[in-house]
């Protein structure tokens, strides 16, 4: 598995002009959850222009499908609903349209973050707890008291924001 | 609400009065407001009905599912960070397990 490298995994997808949200365990610790993740989820706009842009952006970062062929990327890969998982340069990413519990990107609750000078959105906090309180596997149910607490600090206050 | 000084304090100032308004009202006395407001001195649960009702509050007693203080305490540290620095943070931490892995 190679390294992860969450920023430049960001950056080629703004740079790519991809209207996409970042999800998962990495959008809760981008806002303080207390859990690590070696991987970025993300969740694109499902549309033709934009799925072309995502096929752009994970062709740059040499990504494939772990167990196929190596090839490029085309736009029609992401017009579908289901989850994919991509080996890139800067490591794992999944491809996420649709979250259990939230619906997909027209639907969740999002926050802007700055990442110097990225700026990207992830959704929030509570999403995250939904999502992974309707899915229920084992390693969600072990994320929920750390997403809890983070929203409990967040709660409080802490923090330079974002 | 924190602790019960910040609870008659802040009923106190809800309520316009003075802390001699509320010890007479309370039926009891304004050191003892002073006291509790300062948290030298714990007023027992039916004192604290007492100053709520002077202060038009009833009070309620509950319970909530609380987070694990250890979670909440790293959040706190991860909160002090900035966006940036914690996606950084994590570019290290992946690093650092590549190179325990010896991957790195």
């Amino acid at each position: 598995m190679t390294e992860l490298d969450p920023e430049r995994l960001l950056r080629v997808l703004v740079d790519h002009e991809v209207d996409f949200c970042v999800v998962g365990a990495m959008a809760a610790w981008l806002q303080g959850s207390p859990t690590v993740t070696l991987d970025l989820d993300v969740m694109p706009r499902r549309e033709l222009e934009n799925a072309e842009r995502l096929a752009a952006a994970l062709n740059a970062l040499g990504a494939n499908a772990p167990g196929q062929d190596a090839r490029e990327l085309e736009g029609a890969d992401f017009l579908g609903w289901d989850a994919q998982r991509f080996e890139t340069e800067a490591g794992p990413l999944d491809v996420v349209p649709l979250a259990a519990a939230i619906g997909g990107f027209e639907d969740v609750a999002t926050v802007e973050l700055s990442l110097g000078e990225l700026t990207v959105r992830a959704i929030t906090i509570d999403e995250v707890i939904a999502s992974k309180e309707e899915l229920g596997r084992p390693k969600d149910l072990a994320a929920l008291p750390a997403l809890r607490a983070a929203r409990e600090a967040r709660r409080r206050g802490r923090g330079p924001g974002g | 609400m924190e602790s019960p000084d910040t609870l008659v304090r802040e009923m106190r100032l809800a309520a316009g009065l003075s802390q001699r308004a509320l010890a007479e009202r309370a039926g009891t006395s304004q050191p003892a407001v002073v006291r509790y407001e300062r948290g030298a001195a714990t007023p027992s649960w039916e004192t604290m009905q007492r100053l709520a009702s002077a202060c038009g509050r009833k009070l309620r007693l509950s319970a909530e599912e609380a987070p694990e203080s250890h979670d909440v305490e790293l959040a706190e540290l991860l909160l002090d960070l900035t966006p940036l620095q914690r996606l950084r943070a994590l570019r290290r931490y992946a690093r650092l397990r590549a190179l325990a892995e010896g991957d790195g």
